[in-house]
């Protein structure tokens, strides 16, 4: 494959001895060299591409912290808080009021075929404190004859019309718990938790039926690439738990459309049930072995808690500041031993959804304990989220090679609520604690979980640089990091807490040439501006791949 | 309809003991066995029918198969299929909290049966005041209707008579049955079956030396005062361990009702079609006497008009 040579306004490498070059030659998909044009020059015959030649090379992004299900956030109508990039390069806009709610749905109800159900996605109640909870006469506003079904942000709830409870007979005598009521009994509309969640049949059977379908890779994938996303993850990997859809996933993967390497870390078991870790290990060890360059299976993911937002995270006393605390493991301590030897002892990773800080004590316990008896030292376990972690906790990680991969858009999205519901301000301001997590040497990535928010590594970068909020608060000054530190994170960082970092995370002669294409350099604008500098597009492999309108 | 049984209990108190003693007994109705981890069903060879991939049939109708999406999806994939099981058997995680498990058996086309949590008779107490999952352990146990006190051969008997008092505080609707290996009479997790009529006082407990379980059945002929009967369910001195079977309430007299009870918690749910009233009882003599009982439940009817 002949070589080509980008020349870029600026290329940064984020490879210390060779930071900062004007060029980079690509062969066979890899990077061949870096630095001056000339110096590139110096491997022979070349052709010589411009395309990028005002633009700011730096490695591509890793997501080691993403879902492709974000893919169903933007297949159905959008009635989330924040603006939501589209694949097609546009913006699903917030929906700022319930009137804005109303206005979506009437939207979306036009363009349906009669009969369909109307299914929308992301309603999020908490950044409404002062309007009554959304009931189906909101939602009767829209059509009293087309049943409708908002699936709330959590997951957890969906709010329906008086046409959907018609129809699937949802009344005042359905038993099942969860169906709220009204003052008379009659339902209100809201259902809550999958048992009345489920009683929306139609709707329930779409949205589940698109969780685990492979077509979401190829809409993941363009996210990815508008977004300046290499490599990004699926950290629900199902590949261990319904192991007959692997051969479509490495398909959807694979195809040249479909422009970012995958890195799935499966769940040995559905969340919240027990599993053979060993036997589950041993499947997850066959499974690395069909990897392909772009389709790749790593350890485990263990999901550990639930969310502090939705109180389900596992505090350490004082707990939460409002609100009642439904915190509990959703793994037995003594279980979470058994899963990290297992993974552990095949030398795959073990990455664990650890939001409250009571659950990540855990795991780092069940750390300590397998590495006293099995001494991996590289074993790159990750505390995923790591969003209440306290300093003595990163002390310990620090010291026992532990990594954390941390939720900074937190900061921006839910950095009020929690400053006021949750942990309350001096706790939240120890939130998300990059600086300590760096000071105490523990290796740092940050992730956008995306689905939850939008994929995108600059305003991961943004919120840990500047820790501003929705209302203009700054929210824990002392735990930001420099901008130089959040590049590191979001590519270097987080190739190393996939174990990737031989391959690709910077750029330096001998990985996968795969770059992000910006119009600024994240390390010389204004730090606030780091989330509105312009992606370009992607280079996955050496494959150009421009984002719509590019 | 498809009667669920949940089964919790902390990791390592022998909810799969008590599985695996099911599933050897048989239950005596077509039935399906979720379980946690596949790995760890033991049963003879001999009564094992088929075996295929992440599912194990058994000769006495007990089909077993592992979870690997989430449990709403699970249990519709059940209820929309045409070999439809009459009994589900659903263990839960060693944390999980059976209560709001058990309402996914309240959704259309499943009704519960009722919760029985397993626990370790050496280990609960401690467990229950541990700084991670004390708070886990205690919702498990207040979940309950039937717990079954296992491992009671590793501790004395003045410490079971003394967990018996402490766990009558922590879970006040919990009927406790004491079990060695998980060995307690299936009827007692699975629940009688009315539909088969029994003589009177049948024992079914053949397999248990110890077993001193009673059933006995009451034919109300006329409506029945719910709150009366609801306070014979929720008296401990009634001795009744489990009871199912269909009645009609005066409160609602144009249908008839599925009554399920697992220790001091039960579950009413209308039943199509026509048929005798009845409903069978079993519980632990001396508390449980047959006659007082029965004299007790004949109060409650009023004649049908």
């Amino acid at each position: 494959m002949p070589t080509k040579i980008y020349r870029a306004r600026q290329v940064v490498t984020m490879h210390r001895s060779n930071p900062i070059g004007t060029a980079v030659a690509v062969r066979d998909g890899r990077i061949l060299a870096v630095g001056t044009y000339d110096e590139c020059a110096q491997w022979g015959e070349h052709t010589i591409d411009d395309t990028f030649a005002d633009k700011v090379i730096v490695p591509g992004f890793v997501e080691a912290h993403g879902h492709s299900m974000d893919a169903l956030v933007v297949q159905f109508p959008y009635v989330g808080y924040f603006d939501y990039p589209l694949p097609d390069g546009s913006v699903a806009r917030g929906a700022r009021t319930y009137a804005d709610v109303i206005e979506r749905l009437r939207q979306a109800d036009a363009a349906l075929p009669d009969g369909d159900v109307l299914i929308a996605n992301a309603f999020d109640p908490i950044y409404f404190p002062n309007e009554p909870r959304l009931t189906r006469e909101h939602l009767d506003l829209v059509s009293t004859t087309r049943p409708i079904f908002v699936r709330h942000a959590s997951g957890h709830l969906a709010t329906v019309n008086s046409a959907l409870l018609a129809k699937e007979g949802i009344t005042r005598d359905c038993s099942t718990p969860g169906v709220a009521r009204d003052g008379n009994g009659e339902p209100n509309g809201e259902l809550q938790e999958p048992p009345a969640m489920s009683l929306a049949r139609e709707a329930s059977r779409i949205v589940s039926r698109g969780s685990f379908d492979p077509s979401v890779v190829g809409v993941h994938a363009q996210l990815c690439r508008n977004a300046g996303v290499t490599t990004s993850s699926e950290l629900s990997g199902v590949m261990l738990l319904l192991p007959k859809l692997e051969d479509a996933w490495r398909a959807a993967v694979d195809a040249p459309t479909s422009p970012v390497r995958m890195v799935l870390y499966n769940l040995p078991s559905a969340p919240g049930s027990s599993a053979d870790h060993d036997a589950a290990a041993d499947a997850a060890v066959a499974l690395a072995r069909r990897d392909t360059p772009k389709f790749r299976n790593r350890g485990a993911k263990l999901v550990l808690d639930g969310s502090i937002q939705g109180w389900t995270a596992m505090l350490k006393w004082p707990g939460y500041i409002t609100g009642t605390d439904h915190g509990q493991l959703l793994m037995a301590p003594e279980e979470m031993v058994e899963a990290v030897r297992a993974f552990h002892r095949r030398r795959l990773n073990v990455h664990a959804h650890c939001n409250g800080n009571a659950t990540a004590e855990a795991f780092i316990d069940a750390v300590e304990e397998v590495l006293a008896a099995d001494a991996w030292l590289d074993h790159r376990h990750v505390v995923q989220h790591s969003q209440t972690t306290l300093p003595a906790q990163y002390r310990r990680m620090g010291r026992l090679g532990l990594c954390a991969n941390i939720f900074t858009n937190h900061i921006w999205y839910w950095g009020d609520q929690h400053a006021s519901r949750t942990l309350g301000p001096d706790r939240a301001r120890g939130m998300w604690a990059c600086r300590t997590a760096l000071e105490e040497r523990v290796p740092l990535s940050i992730h956008t979980d995306s689905g939850v928010t939008p994929i995108g590594s600059l305003m991961p970068m943004w919120c840990a640089v500047n820790r501003v909020t929705v209302s203009g608060q700054v929210l824990g000054e002392h735990e930001r990091i420099t901008p130089y530190e959040a590049l590191h994170a979001a590519t270097l960082g987080a190739a190393f807490q996939l174990h990737m970092d031989r391959e690709i995370g910077s750029i330096e002669p001998g990985k996968w040439a795969d770059f992000a294409v910006l119009d600024d350099s994240p390390l010389d604008v204004d730090p606030m501006a780091i989330r509105d500098i312009g992606v370009w597009g992607t280079v996955v492999g050496g494959e150009v791949h421009a984002a719509p309108g590019r | 309809m498809i009667d669920v049984v949940v089964i919790g209990g902390y990791l390592g108190a022998g909810k799969t003991t008590l599985l695996n003693h099911l599933l050897r007994e048989g239950t005596g109705r077509s039935t399906l066995v979720l379980v946690n981890d596949f790995g760890t069903v033991a049963v003879a060879d001999e009564l094992v029918a088929a075996r295929d991939g992440e599912m194990l049939t058994l000769t006495n109708g007990c089909v077993c198969c592992s979870l690997a999406s989430p449990l709403i999806d699970t249990l519709v994939g059940i209820r929309e299929r045409a070999d439809a099981p009459e009994l589900l058997i659903v263990e839960a995680s060693g944390v999980a909290d059976p209560e709001p498990l058990s309402h996914h058996a309240m959704i259309p086309g499943f009704r519960l049966s009722g919760i029985v949590v397993v626990a370790d008779a050496e280990t609960i107490e401690a467990r229950a005041g541990h700084e991670l999952v004390g708070r886990t352990v205690i919702r498990q146990l207040r979940s309950a209707g039937l717990m079954v006190l296992n491992k009671t051969d590793l501790v004395g008997p003045a410490a079971i008579e003394r967990l018996h008092d402490w766990l009558r505080t922590v879970a006040p609707s919990a009927v406790v049955v004491d079990a060695e290996h998980g060995a307690v009479p299936v009827a007692m997790v699975v629940g009688p079956q009315p539909e088969v009529p029994r003589p009177h006082g049948y024992h079914d407990g053949h397999a248990h030396h110890h077993d001193v379980h009673r059933t006995v059945t009451w034919s109300p002929v006329g409506l029945v005062d719910r709150a009366a009967l609801v306070g014979v369910f929720e008296d401990e001195r009634t001795g009744i361990v489990r009871a199912k079977g269909v009645v009609r309430f005066a409160d609602r007299p144009e249908r008839r009702e599925m009554v399920q009870v697992a220790g001091r918690r039960w579950h009413c749910s209308p039943v199509d079609g026509d048929g005798d009233d009845a409903l069978v009882l079993i519980g632990l003599p001396p508390a449980f006497d047959e006659a007082t009982l029965l004299d007790r439940l004949a109060a409650m009817v009023n004649a049908r008009e």
